[in-house]
């Protein structure tokens, strides 16, 4: 599905770049189809940057991304916009992850508005409708602003968007973290049924050792930007 | 699905309901909506402030002149009200031209970073360095020379030297909503620049902007009746306050009133701006946050 | 248990927020007793209440919020003392470790602001009240030297372990710690676990974190939204709770299956509050049952009556 070729990442911090962070060092990562990779590491070891590295969200120093052996790595924002719509991410945080002056429904639809799916306004609230029944929310929340939603309820609406677009890998950026424990439960067991459902591969990224022990078919763990073991890993979850 | 229509619209009442909650906005929006009116009106409720009558010249305050009487025996009270639709519409004109150029600018600025950043905050900085009202004088004198129509010269006087604020404020602003992480999302779903600035960016930024905007009206005011006071301002016989302040420092002893009034009502339209500006961002800057 | 000295008891604890378009109940019925020696952790989900519970202690609620109920601590009812008393008691006989790593000043020396308290406390000069955290420093493990540097110079970990000591430093009766894990990561929360199992003192840890409650705690009293459902020791509820939320927050953890509680209602329940995303409600749980004593737990619903 996506794979990343020894990717380098720095970061110039300071007056004129003096201080320089290497967030990722030299990585290769291989996310086969329909398949969990879990990316484990303490914070600031880079997990997050080489998410963001896949996507494209960042531009490497070096190293290349192929997607579905495409390479990715050098197109122009225009070129890139056919390829966003395969990979998503949803992100750590879901009550920074929506604009606040929109409503639900509205953020649901962006995706489908920035890519012109639709044209008529009918067809376009009916795939929001079945998105959000997708991911088991009230239709009556559409209606709402994001702070009044719960986080979980955020996490869903997150999901429903990203997956609008029909993507086929999704970056899970510590979807969990900020979640209580019932709430994670439910939301992780939603994102195992859409992956089954849709062929979905996952990038997903954790500090949650055990949660890891219970989705993914592979680990990584990464540490001061370098991958320091990486192992195939039987589910303990099984829908 | 829409029946929440009667919902939406009731949450927008208790919005609105929510800035008269709070009792400086209030306070300070009967202050301007007086003043306004009394300007809009002035045709109506005052006599002619040109007319002069040498025979009634500085009269104390009266039932047939509320507040008095100058020099030249026009009414003060005409004078005011009239003054107020120039201040008033002079305050507008130069806080929104301002507010335009200068947030666009910061903007972009705040938006793109890296060199044009670095050209557009050295420029805001170079305005900064500069004491603000020295700067409106001499543009004022400059402009003078070449354009004869006052008015102008005042608009474009002020906007130049206005518009730096807004930038400051609009690319800290932009900056920090930039890096949130629903603007990353965006990006993931295949947004261009464009798309980020006009539909998530600048609709965030827009109520700190409104506050801002509202709060320097009060010093534009002060700012068109100071110039007014030093004889650069709008020119006679145009009524308007700072200059009817100059023209009674002459009589202050004999006649106090007629420096009385006109700086009373610049410094109440001032206060007026600020607590309403003050309330507003109370109020806005509240809804952010969860409670 | 029983015959241990308690330390604070809370009766019938609500707290209501005023808002101008309506009230909110935060806490509500909330019956706690601590006591001398022992550690009690509050868990509960976000929103349930349990750092209001925690602050309310300290009376260091915001202004619209109305306290009713007793919270007695060493004899007196600290809802009815006066400003100058509680400041008496706050950080002298109850201290509370903050949650965030950055309540340090950055600008002051962290030898420094973590013998303010003592200083404050006691009236002592700075160099006796110096030397005093100086000790503390060395029981968890800061060099001595560094006690004159500043905060930025610290790891996470060595900020935590200044604020504890800060917290310990006037030697309080009780120690109220809240959600010292969040947003932490593996590494560092066990670094958390090996501090607080350092300390031994009364103390009331709020946290969200079942894996950490259970590594720390001798008791756990379960919040859910502003009630307390469940109080057990926590070795029993950590092999058979009592209340159906604590089973279902045990069964959603990752390494006990991952199975999440059944969604529920949102809005304002009568009875029995956890009774909308109850698998066991039955008729009686729409009166609101009390908290039963099961063996030497507490527990709030029908099925143990």
């Amino acid at each position: 599905m996506i794979e990343g070729v020894s990717l380098r990442k720095v970061f110039k911090i300071g007056i004129l770049g003096r201080k320089k962070i290497v967030a990722v060092d030299n990585v290769n990562i291989k996310i086969k189809d329909r398949e969990t990779v879990v990316l484990v590491g303490e914070s600031g070891s880079g997990k997050s940057t080489l998410g963001k590295l896949l996507l494209m969200l960042l531009k490497p120093d070096s190293g290349r991304v192929y997607f579905k052996g495409v390479d990715i790595t050098d197109l122009n924002q225009r070129d890139l916009k056919k390829f966003r719509r395969k990979m998503q991410l949803i992100p750590q945080n879901p009550e920074d992850a929506l604009d606040p002056r929109w409503r639900i429904y509205d953020s649901i639809a962006e995706p489908l508005r920035i890519h012109k799916l639709f044209d008529k306004k009918e067809e376009e609230e009916n795939r929001v409708f079945e998105l959000i029944e997708m991911v088991n929310l009230d239709d009556e929340l559409l209606n709402r602003y994001p702070h009044e939603l719960s986080g979980g309820e955020l996490q869903r609406v997150v999901i429903a968007r990203a997956l609008a677009l029909n993507p086929e890998f999704i970056v899970c950026d510590e979807p969990t973290s900020m979640l209580d424990v019932s709430t994670q439960a439910s939301i992780v067991r939603l994102l195992l049924r859409l992956q089954r459902k849709f062929n979905l591969s996952y990038l997903f990224i954790t500090h949650d050792i055990e949660l890891a022990n219970a989705i993914a078919d592979k680990i990584v763990v990464m540490h001061r930007g370098r991958i320091l073991s990486e192992a195939k890993h039987r589910r303990k979850i099984i829908l | 699905m829409f029946k929440t229509f009667s919902e939406f619209s009731k949450t927008n009442f208790k919005k609105i309901g929510v800035i008269f909650l709070n009792k400086t906005a209030f306070i300070g929006f009967i202050i301007i909506l007086t003043i306004t009116l009394m300007g809009i009106l002035a045709p109506l409720i005052a006599c002619d402030p040109y007319e002069a009558d040498i025979s009634e010249r500085l009269q104390p305050p009266s039932l047939k002149h509320l507040f008095g009487t100058d020099e030249l025996g026009r009414d003060i009270f005409a004078r005011i009200a009239h003054g107020a639709k120039t201040t008033l519409l002079l305050a507008l004109t130069i806080s929104l031209l301002s507010m335009i150029i200068g947030s666009i600018i910061g903007a972009i600025s705040g938006y793109y970073g890296g060199k044009i950043d670095d050209l557009l905050g050295r420029i805001i900085d170079t305005f900064l360095a500069i004491p603000e009202f020295v700067l409106n004088i001499a543009l004022v004198g400059v402009l003078s020379a070449a354009y004869s129509d006052s008015i102008l010269n005042i608009v474009v006087a002020i906007v130049l030297t206005n518009w730096v604020t807004y930038a400051r404020v609009t690319r800290g602003i932009v900056m920090s909503i930039k890096e949130r992480e629903f603007i990353l999302c965006t990006k993931a779903l295949g947004a261009g620049d464009s798309w980020i600035l006009f539909k998530h960016i600048i609709p965030n930024a827009i109520s700190p902007i409104i506050v801002l905007a509202t709060l320097n009206m009060g010093s534009v005011v002060m700012t068109v009746a100071s110039l007014g006071f030093l004889g650069l301002g709008i020119q006679p016989p145009t009524p308007e306050w700072g200059q009817m302040l100059n023209s009674g420092k002459n009589y202050i002893t004999t006649a106090p009133w007629i420096m009385f009034f006109p700086g009373f009502f610049i410094a109440i339209s001032i206060l007026g701006f600020n607590m309403l500006g003050e309330g507003l961002r109370d109020v806005l800057e509240k809804r952010n946050i969860k409670y | 248990m029983s015959l241990k000295k308690e330390i604070l008891s809370i009766e019938d604890l609500r707290v209501v927020f005023k808002n101008p378009f309506k009230n909110v109940a935060a806490v509500k019925d909330v019956d706690l007793k601590i006591y001398e020696g022992e550690k009690l952790a509050l868990i509960g989900e976000s929103g349930s209440g349990k750092s209001i519970l925690a602050l309310s202690v300290l009376r260091l609620l915001p202004k619209n919020a109305e306290s009713s109920g007793k919270i007695i601590f060493k004899g007196k009812n600290l809802l009815e003392l006066n400003e100058s008393e509680m400041r008496e008691i706050r950080g002298k006989q109850i201290a509370l470790i903050p949650q965030n790593q950055a309540s340090l000043n950055p600008v002051l020396t962290v030898g420094f602001q973590a013998s303010e308290p003592i200083f404050h406390h006691f009236k002592v000069n700075k160099k006796v009240a110096f030397d005093k955290i100086l000790k503390l420093f060395k029981f968890f493990k800061i060099p001595e030297n560094r006690a004159k540097e500043y905060p930025h110079q610290f790891s996470g970990g060595m900020r935590q372990r200044v604020l504890v000591s800060m917290g310990l430093s006037t030697n309080p009766d009780l120690i109220l710690a809240d959600e010292p894990t969040k947003g932490l990561d593996f590494t560092k929360k066990n670094k958390i676990i090996e501090i607080f199992n350092k300390i031994n003192k009364t103390s009331l840890i709020i946290t969200h974190d079942l894996h950490f409650a259970q590594k720390i705690s001798d008791r756990i009293a379960v919040m859910y939204r502003g009630e307390i459902v469940e109080i057990s020791s926590s070795k029993d509820f950590f092999c058979s709770p009592l209340h159906p939320y604590s089973r279902g927050l045990l069964n959603s953890l990752p390494s006990r299956g991952l199975k999440p509680i059944k969604e529920g209602r949102r809005k304002y329940i009568k009875g029995c509050i956890f009774r909308d995303r109850c698998d066991f409600s039955y008729k009686r749980c729409r009166i609101k049952p009390p908290l039963l004593n099961v063996n030497s737990s507490f527990v709030r619903c029908w099925l143990y009556d």
